[in-house]
């Protein structure tokens, strides 16, 4: 995370004050600071979702995609995450130093939503074993003010839930493959369960 | 976890002064100040073209035949006197290297401040090897401007045993235009602890100590008891908050801001809540310019 410079009198009183059950700002130990979600921000996405918890900014879309299943898998869609840490959000994040925390974060999310009980991966099928929708996830930290991990995990959620994908008709069969339709309509969509 | 819809928070309002007769006029860069050329050009304006513009943003303010614009917000300048706060950020061989919220490094050397031992002494090998036990990398210490070089840089003293390091608090940065001219920069407020409102925008809040060590550079470790840290809370929120709705840093718009916020019985940490904090900032200002 962002290095922060401070004296050992400073840090002695905010260790003694973690002890005493009250931080620095006079919130208790699981209180959260200015929470900010703003979601349908960026229109060329299938879902979108910002978050702001006091310094810390977070940017999240969401793309729908259709792609064979996985081999394992045939009725079940797929969610994959991609973490990018921006150099504006943080001095150390310059060039590639901020690998190693995009890494951790994106493991951090496969590991969540690898859980049916998390996000119901059957209902993005379309035809078993041929065709699924694939969910990619973009997370882009623009700002990095602490408390990383909740904030994007509240982000990805808020996103999911805004998400929007278009209807998909099956039209008829030609040669053994199967021909789909879109719906143009945009009120004629989709919507993810996440709760 | 409260939740609220975005569209219920407050929206930033004005917060005029009782007159408004005399309001300053406001000026940004490029904008014409005056045709006339028979005005001297003071800070922040030049001249382009036979008329007078404005180089910064701020308000104008004319004094016999001179014309200068004050911009609204500055990055600390320095200027020779001022008590500031600063970090340490480097210990080099006879010198430290301090964060002063500036645009450089200022420059603390070991023969400015004053040695531990109590009598008036040069620095000797001795003590260049122990600068680091005086002062390190992350440090804060309240010192005062004593030169400022050509090129902008500050060269600083802490000759006094006012100055020093400072012991367990809590530090705040916010723009130097807003902290009120003051003589005396370090003050006991009745609540029980003790502000030091530093002239580069660092303000740090810490409990009153009894006793006076002999020695600045010791720190006190003894665990600081919850009723004195939610006071040190309640201050760091309120000026935070003065600071977030422009409103200039004083002691007394502090204790104002202070006691307004426990009369109402708000909790420390109800102050971060935007409403909340639009309340107690618009009637501080109401009860500043009674």
């Amino acid at each position: 995370m962002v290095d922060v410079n401070l004296s050992d009198a400073e840090k002695r009183y905010i260790v003694d004050g973690v002890k005493l059950g009250t931080r620095v700002d006079g919130r208790d130990h699981l209180d959260y600071r200015q929470l900010e979600i703003e979601t349908g921000l960026v229109s060329t996405a299938n879902g979108s979702a910002r978050i702001r918890l006091d310094r810390t900014d977070v940017l999240i879309t969401v793309k729908m995609e259709m792609e064979p299943p996985l081999l394992d898998q045939p009725k079940n869609g797929q969610l994959h995450f991609f973490v990018n840490c921006s150099a504006n959000a943080a001095p150390e994040f310059e060039g590639r130093g901020g690998e190693d925390l995009a890494t951790s974060l994106s493991s951090m999310l496969e590991r969540v939503y690898s859980s049916p009980h998390t996000l119901n991966t059957a209902k993005l099928c379309v035809v078993p074993g041929k065709h699924v929708k694939v969910l990619y996830v973009d997370i882009e930290i623009l700002e990095c003010g602490g408390n990383l991990f909740d904030a994007v995990s509240l982000g990805v959620k808020a996103a999911l839930w805004a998400t929007k994908m278009p209807r998909i008709y099956i039209t008829g069969e030609d040669g053994g493959e199967l021909e789909f339709s879109v719906s143009d309509n945009p009120c004629d969509v989709d919507r993810l369960d996440v709760s | 976890m409260e939740i609220q819809l975005a569209s219920e928070l407050p929206r930033v309002k004005a917060m005029v002064g009782a007159q408004g007769s005399s309001r300053p006029r406001l000026v940004t860069p490029g904008e014409v100040i005056s045709q006339d050329t028979s005005f001297m050009r003071g800070h922040g304006t030049y001249m382009e073209e036979g008329v007078q513009v404005a180089s910064v943003a701020g308000y104008v303010t004319r004094v016999n035949r001179l014309i200068t614009v004050t911009p609204l917000r500055q990055v600390y300048q320095g200027a020779v006197g001022d008590t500031i706060v600063g970090r340490i950020t480097q210990v080099q061989n006879n010198r430290w290297k301090v964060d002063v919220n500036s645009r450089l490094d200022a420059e603390l050397r070991l023969s400015n401040i004053h040695l531990p031992g109590g009598e008036q002494r040069r620095s000797n090998l001795e003590d260049e090897r122990g600068m680091r036990g005086l002062l390190k990398n992350g440090d804060l210490v309240c010192v005062e401007v004593q030169k400022i070089t050509d090129d902008g840089l500050l060269r600083l003293a802490a000759r006094s045993t006012k100055f020093g390091k400072l012991s367990q608090g809590t530090l705040l940065a916010v723009s130097p235009s807003l902290i009120v001219q003051d003589k005396q920069r370090m003050h006991d407020l009745p609540c029980g602890a003790r502000v030091v409102f530093g002239a580069n925008g660092y303000v740090y809040i810490t409990p009153i100590i009894p006793q006076e060590q002999s020695s600045s550079y010791t720190v006190n470790f003894e665990e600081v008891p919850v009723d004195i840290r939610k006071t040190i809370g309640r201050l760091r929120n309120c000026i935070k908050l003065l600071a977030h709705h422009s409103i200039m840093i004083s002691p007394t718009s502090v204790m104002a801001a202070f006691d307004l916020s426990t009369e109402q019985e708000y909790e420390v940490k109800d102050l971060l809540k935007p409403n909340i904090m639009q309340h107690i900032a618009m009637t501080t200002v109401q009860m500043m310019n009674e």
